[in-house]
């Protein structure tokens, strides 16, 4: 599904990433972590086109994602507040989501009751604009946004950020039935190794750039390795 | 209250916060806003070829400050509470009132109208009066801006108070939906681009009305213009400056650019219509022909648009929501020095034609031209795209970086 090749980013002269080879296949739920300047985000926002490759690139479905945009149409994600229209209602953002991807007013009302639990009775029919709601109901919004497309691949920077327990566990939930479901690809980052340790079936580590560790793993299960690495980096 | 922090330090992080968020190409507009009107007080000179007599000089030079200062009561915002990050620190409030006193020595809107009117002073005045009335002039701002400064100040919670009744405000979706409605909200939701429309197009639409009924017809032309302009380009005078600051909401998404700027286009043809419309009534009733204020709108909508987002891409992302103090006026977009350009090019081919033909051949030309655009303003915006995909990462990494 996602390809990296020769994949590298520069900030004044230091890589920010720098993967050789890194494929990732449909349907599997991806968890990306390591400290913060590792490079998870970067990953993400070259997968997203938003930033220039130095050198190497990314392909969707084959498909360079600089060169054909397609991968748009079957592309949710959220990975910071600029992927909210703050000045919106988040009905009206919902609205603008479902206008860009085609999807019928019926069929939007239908896919946001999934996600009812999620937003609690805070987020719809407030009348609040999304610049007002607090942090924790911004990254719903902006989740929700990403995942009401039904997408074939899902992007999640810090999904759990900002988030209430409660909500932490509803997102995770969510995450796994829309796996399960329609067998989306999802990649997320994130430093909350619990949830990360729960929910993915695959574990990509980096450290400055660089793709340390890339491990197959047991959603629920812990990984003494990754725990290792993490407590010897603080020594 | 110990602290280290003095008034060195608070100006040399204001001074820092100002100046590192602008590129030179953000300062380089204003910069040609000051020129374009110091050409024209130096043609002005020219023509007059004598100095004024003193008072009424001065009288004139006073008149300006009316203005200077009816500008910062509407465009100012209370910046006389600290950012979090000063408040959460040992900064004495005494300190702090000192800064925000002397500060407005150097603040940009109390400079704006001495740097314009400086060299009118010394063309116009004789050289000893024209200097103390600079300086008078330049306090008298200064002065200004303190005032609106205490008009301004609502005390220290008081802010806080507006801030959760402003959170706890309600909208309701009447205007725009989905997509298009990044255009028509934007607008009615920042109060900045609200009032700045509503104040100025007022202002224009006042001096249109005063002059269609006792004033030249070049006069007329150029308010009735004015009027149309202003409204019509309020949004597409900042490019893609809304959109950027939630470009990714947009470009991950299957929206493409050339949708947003065919939106901007038809926002900018409703309120170019309107203000037209609004202007008939009093063609009518002073004998001004019809199809003038329609020629304006069709040119200022058909090819005044498509001039001012040639280069929408190129911008820096408007903070509708913006409020610290050191992010002056509340926004970091500022006037690009091509969209400056592009407005002067505009108003010089609306307000020379007439000079040159009658009203009927230059209304016709500009309608046609405006007509023109209309008609290709699809494969326009389509080029347009093709060529911000060319440099695509250079201008999103901008957005992303301010």
């Amino acid at each position: 599904m996602i390809t990296l090749t020769e994949l590298r980013k520069l900030y004044h002269q230091v890589a920010a990433l720098d993967v050789d080879t890194l494929t990732i296949e449909e349907g599997q739920i991806v968890g990306l972590v390591g400290n913060n300047g590792a490079g998870k985000t970067t990953m993400m926002r070259l997968i997203l086109d938003i930033i220039r490759a130095d050198r190497g690139n990314v392909t969707i479905d084959g498909m360079r994602v600089d060169q054909d945009p397609s991968w748009k149409a079957f592309t949710g994600s959220y990975l910071d507040s600029t992927f909210l229209v703050d000045f919106y209602t988040p009905e009206e953002f919902f609205d603008f989501v479902a206008e860009a991807y085609g999807i019928p007013g019926n069929e939007l009302a239908r896919r946001l009751q999934a996600y009812e639990t999620l937003m609690n009775g805070e987020i719809m029919g407030k009348g609040k604009l999304i610049h007002d709601h607090s942090n924790g109901n911004r990254q719903k919004i902006g989740i929700i946004g990403a995942m009401l497309v039904n997408p074939k691949l899902l992007i999640l920077d810090e999904p759990f950020n900002y988030l209430d327990p409660s909500s932490q566990l509803v997102v995770a939930k969510l995450i796994r039935e829309m796996n399960r479901e329609l067998g989306t690809t999802c990649l997320v980052s994130s430093h909350n190794l619990t949830s990360i340790n729960d929910l993915c079936n695959r574990i990509l580590l980096l450290e400055k750039g660089r793709l340390l560790m890339d491990k197959t793993h047991v959603p629920g299960s812990t990984d003494p390795g990754l725990e290792a690495y993490f407590l010897d980096a603080v020594r | 209250m110990a602290s280290s922090i003095s008034m060195k330090s608070l100006s040399r992080l204001q001074f820092r916060q100002f100046f590192r968020g602008k590129k030179g190409r953000d300062m380089l507009g204003p910069a040609i806003l000051v020129v374009y009107f110091w050409i024209l007080e130096i043609v002005l000179a020219v023509q007059l070829g004598e100095k004024l007599p003193p008072l009424v000089g001065v009288l004139i030079f006073a008149s300006f400050l009316i203005p200077d200062f009816l500008m910062k009561v509407i465009f100012e915002r209370d910046h006389t509470v600290m950012d979090p990050f000063l408040k959460t620190r040992p900064v004495p409030q005494s300190l702090w009132d000192r800064f925000l006193t002397v500060s407005q020595f150097w603040n940009p809107s109390n400079l704006l109208m001495p740097a314009i009117i400086a060299p009118a002073c010394f063309l116009f005045l004789a050289f000893p009066l024209s200097l103390v009335v600079f300086v008078t002039l330049y306090l008298a701002s200064v002065f200004g801006g303190f005032l609106v400064m205490l008009i301004k100040h609502r005390g220290t919670y008081q802010s806080e108070k507006s801030e959760t009744k402003k959170a706890a405000r309600t909208f309701k979706s009447t205007t725009g939906h989905a997509i298009f409605g990044l255009q028509t909200k934007s607008v009615l939701r920042s109060k900045r681009l609200k009032t700045a429309i509503i104040y100025m197009s007022t202002l224009m639409l006042f001096f249109f009305v005063i002059n269609a009924l006792n004033g030249d017809s070049e006069t007329v032309r150029m308010f009735l213009f004015y009027f149309i302009i202003l409204s019509a380009s309020m949004l597409t005078q900042y490019g893609l400056g809304v959109e950027a600051g939630f470009f990714s909401a947009i470009w991950t998404r299957p929206v493409s650019i050339s949708r947003i700027l065919r939106d901007k286009f038809k926002m900018s043809a409703a309120m170019g219509g309107i203000s037209a419309l609004i202007t008939i009534p009093v063609c009518i009733w002073t004998g001004i022909p019809v199809y003038i204020p329609v020629a304006y709108a069709l040119f200022t909508v058909g090819f005044g648009s498509l001039i001012l987002l040639i280069d929408a891409y190129k911008c820096s992302p408007f903070d509708l929501f913006g409020k610290s103090f050191f992010n002056y006026q509340g926004t970091r977009a500022t006037f690009k020095a091509s969209t400056m350009l592009g407005i002067i090019f505009i108003m010089v081919v609306a307000l020379v034609l007439p000079f040159l033909l009658s009203d009927l051949t230059a209304s016709v030309i500009l309608g046609g031209l405006g007509l023109a655009g209309i008609i290709f303003h699809r494969p326009y915006f389509d080029w347009v795209e093709s060529k911000f995909l060319k440099n695509k990462h250079k201008y999103i990494e901008e957005y992303l970086s301010k």
